[in-house]
């Protein structure tokens, strides 16, 4: 029913009512209600269905915390600096991967099958919680680096904003499930990790798409790869859910980055090399860590995958040859990852200790 | 190709078998190689590498048998020229050649930049993992376990912890006993270690700004946290989006106003709670834990009425004035913000969403309210929780928290003045239309849920160690709170 401007008229007017306005209602554009009515489709309502036809602006002066198609009002105060361009910040999986993390949730409180965990061998559980104990720093790490870039992604791009919201829930999760398994086997946390300048230049990065290549391309990238192997690692049903649904989550992080990456090389190409100048500084220190499979930072982490991957202690050298393996799984899914992005020439100069475990490229 | 007996040194495995036939690589330089100590693993990526023939293989295996039988290892010319311009001592060549890398590519190493310093610090850790890798004997175990450093094993950190689940599975509560449950008012550590781990030296500072307890503390964050993840709900598919019909323009209209109202409040709630995670020190996980659901619970609310907003006709409406926002992101301490956004932000959201359930004009949005107001419940919850635990622990500090309160209800009240558009909103959806009636109705209404929430929010500050607050309240909010005898009576 349409609103009509005669009754505004006497509404605003009208002495003993309390002092109305009302010309937000907009009587003029009433043919367009009704219009544009969204019905939930397969899925139920995503927001590909309630944004479809609707633009999102290349550039953004937006610097208030009014939502996108949202009427502005003069005299807003500034809310912050927010990065103008649609390119800083966008990728264009983040609506689906924001409705699919919001359907994937999952606890780790009762969905692990804790029940199916039995006493292991002392250098077995330890192993594992030596390997929780660094996970549980490493997951945290990437639930804070999100968020320090929350406000400055423009509200505009509101998108980004809400998947990275999705990934702080994610990485408090894993933090949680592996601090959880570390205490639920009779064993305990064990030593820090040795990670902590590697972890340090995620929160050191300076630039949005630097943040993301280093943490969500490169970082997770390797950890989604471990997870991917976990039936090496694992010595119960509890552990392999563990994985299977960390490296779910972790697949979406991955996902953003990458897409990320990639419209960044489409929408920007001037920064490639830039982009380069990242991964040069990240794999760097890491490449350091996995020449011929073991470790100069962070032999804490690669000797408890070898006894895990070994079955023990007793069993080292299967254990190596498994590391390994992971290294190489690792080194070629980044370098998959980095041709989705449109990064194929990483291949000639990514860190030539990385390289050695790069299969030829498929033709 | 026939199958080859194997016959002397160590089993090849199965696979390896089949690579190796299929490079048409005698079966006995595998188990040659094998014998040398190089692993499968490393065997397989040899063969399977282009241009690899048994020529070449035989080559090389039996210069890597002459040299473990003692003889003398030869630098390649090429090799040698590389490794001068490099400045790479032939002895570290020498121990690469010894390793099984080819003159190709430690050439190819040394081109790319590897430097002599890093080149000898991996071949040491090579050597000693070739020793660890030697396959079968006993006595290879046990070099292998002499190659690794395992010192880890052995820090003194509580063992023996083995917490089973309850009746509400395994939760992060539980996890705390022993040592493990001893969470110190000072954390003193600047990493990102857990809580209960074994501290190393020489791990870089984090940057965190709080180490201490009562800065950020709330008893119930844990109990929160698990609770907001059993209770997570998803827009797109738990809200029966179909129960909703059209409505006439201005109460559409009215509706869609607010719903831009509270995608303001979700964008500002996610920015800031975000933008004090990473300041958060890691000894107090279980609120870092709590905080990432409350970020979770932002993106569902932004989600939730932006699809309202835009699934009936309607749209989005006129952003606020924005005044009270800089209340929350002004703030300069996690006290601050938590009071503000948790307590008198939430309360007030309370109220709207209590007010939005009131008016629902469908099952979805009735939903959508109820489902909002259990998480905006958490939220006071835990800013509760905070602030009781900061005043027990900070008498000092009472006067400041005051300061606070006093700032944001001032800024609160100057933006619900200027902000003419929610308050009409309200009023046409609390009324029912624009009759006159109506209109009038809407208003009483409306001045209604201003002395719930009012009294709502003196009530919290109340439990929370703070009932000063009523005597304190804004002067433009005193009018709507209660007498306490009044409010109990009501």
């Amino acid at each position: 029913m349409a609103i009509s401007p005669d009754v505004l008229e006497k509404l605003t007017t009208e002495e003993d009512l309390p002092e109305l306005d009302l010309s937000w209602l907009n009587p003029q554009d009433g043919h367009k209600v009704t219009a544009t009515r969204v019905r939930p489709g397969r899925r139920g309502l995503t927001l590909d269905e309630v944004e479809a036809g609707r633009e999102v602006p290349e550039h953004s002066i937006n610097y208030s915390l009014r939502p996108r198609d949202a009427r502005g009002r003069d005299n807003v105060p500034r809310a912050g600096m927010y990065y103008p361009s649609k390119s800083d910040t966008w990728s264009e999986n983040s609506r689906l991967l924001y409705e699919e993390a919001v359907q994937r949730q999952w606890s780790s409180a009762t969905d692990i099958p804790w029940n199916t965990i039995e006493p292991l061998p002392d250098d077995l559980e330890r192993a594992m919680c030596q390997l929780c104990t660094f996970l549980t720093e490493v997951e945290f790490i990437a639930g804070d680096a999100p968020g320090q870039w929350l406000p400055k992604i423009n509200p505009d791009y509101y998108e980004t904003k809400l998947f990275l919201l999705t990934q702080i829930m994610d990485e408090a999760r894993h933090l949680d499930v592996f601090r959880k398994r570390a205490l639920a086997n009779g064993g305990g946390l064990l030593s820090e990790g040795q990670s902590g300048p590697a972890l340090r230049s995620i929160l050191d990065a300076k630039d949005f798409t630097e943040m993301s290549a280093i943490m969500h391309v490169f970082a997770e990238g390797f950890v989604q790869s471990l997870f991917r192997t976990g039936e090496y690692i694992s010595q119960n049903e509890a552990e392999k859910t563990i994985y299977r649904l960390c490296a779910q989550d972790e697949s979406r992080h991955l996902g953003f980055g990458v897409m990320h990456l990639k419209y960044v090389v489409e929408s920007q190409p001037w920064r490639r090399e830039e982009l380069h100048h990242y991964l040069d500084q990240v794999e760097g220190p890491l490449s350091l860590d996995i020449q011929f499979g073991t470790s100069a930072a962070t032999p804490f982490f690669d000797e408890a995958i070898i006894i895990l991957a070994g079955g023990g202690r007793k069993n080292i050298d299967v254990g190596v040859q498994r590391l390994l393996a992971v290294r190489r799984r690792q080194i070629n899914e980044y370098m998959h990852r980095l041709d989705v992005a449109g990064l194929p020439e990483r291949r000639d100069r990514m860190n030539v200790v990385l390289k050695a475990f790069l299969d030829p490229p498929a033709n | 190709m026939a199958q080859e007996p194997q016959t002397q040194g160590p089993d090849i495995p199965e696979d390896l078998v089949k690579i190796a036939q299929d490079n048409n690589i005698p079966l006995d330089l595998v188990r040659r190689a094998l014998a040398l100590g190089f692993p499968a693993e490393a065997v397989k990526q040899q063969l399977a590498m282009p241009g690899v023939t048994a020529e070449a293989a035989e080559q090389f295996i039996s210069q890597q048998e002459a040299m473990r039988a003692g003889g003398e290892v030869v630098i390649p010319d090429d090799l040698a020229e590389a490794a001068k311009k490099h400045d790479w001592p032939d002895e570290l060549v020498k121990r690469g050649l010894r390793l099984g890398a080819t003159a190709e590519m430690l050439i190819s190493q040394m081109d790319a930049g590897l430097r002599p310093d890093q080149a000898e610090r991996f071949i040491t850790q090579q050597e000693r993992l070739r020793g660890a890798a030697q396959p079968g004997a006993a006595r290879s175990a046990e070099a292998g376990e002499q190659a690794l450093d395992l010192s880890w094993m052995k820090v003194p950190t509580e063992w023996g912890i083995r917490v089973r689940p309850g009746k509400k599975g395994l939760t992060v509560g539980a996890l705390n006993v022993g040592t493990y449950g001893d969470i110190p008012d000072y954390w003193p550590y600047q990493t990102e270690m857990p809580r209960g781990a074994y501290p190393i030296p020489g791990v870089p500072a984090m940057g965190y700004t709080i180490y201490e307890k009562a800065e950020l503390w709330s008893d119930n964050a844990a109990d929160l946290y698990e609770e907001a993840i059993q209770r997570r709900w998803r827009p797109a598919t738990d809200i029966p989006w179909e129960s909703i019909e059209p409505l006439p323009d201005e109460i559409e209209r009215a509706m869609c106003q607010l719903c831009t109202f509270f995608c303001e409040k979700a964008l500002l709630a996610g920015d800031t709670v975000g933008k004090w995670l990473p300041e958060m020190s890691y000894g107090y996980h279980e609120v870092k834990l709590y905080l990432a659901t409350a970020e979770f619970d932002a993106a569902r609310h932004f989600e939730v009425f932006r699809k309202r907003a835009l699934c009936n006709g309607g749209g989005m409406g006129i952003q606020s004035p924005g005044y009270f926002h800089r209340a929350i992101i002004d703030a300069r301490a996690w006290t601050e913000t938590s009071a503000v956004l948790h307590i008198l932000s939430n309360s007030f959201l309370m109220g709207l969403y209590q007010l939005g359930e009131y008016v629902a004009h469908s099952e979805a949005e009735s939903n959508i309210f109820r489902l909002c107001i259990q998480d905006t419940a958490r939220q006071l919850a835990f800013g509760l929780g905070h602030l009781k635990y900061f005043l027990i622990r900070k008498h000092d500090r009472r006067e400041e928290v005051h300061t606070y309160f006093n700032k944001a209800e001032a800024v609160m009240v100057y933006d619900d003045e200027n902000d003419n558009v929610l308050r009409e909103a309200l009023i046409i959806l609390l009324g029912g239309g624009l009759i006159k009636e109506q209109i009038l109705d809407g208003y009483r209404k409306l001045e209604y849920f201003k002395r719930r929430w009012v009294r709502d929010y003196l009530a919290r500050l109340e439990s929370a160690g703070l009932p000063e607050r009523r005597e304190r309240l804004h002067y433009s909010l005193k009018k709507y709170a209660e007498e306490p005898v009044a409010a109990q009576a009501a």
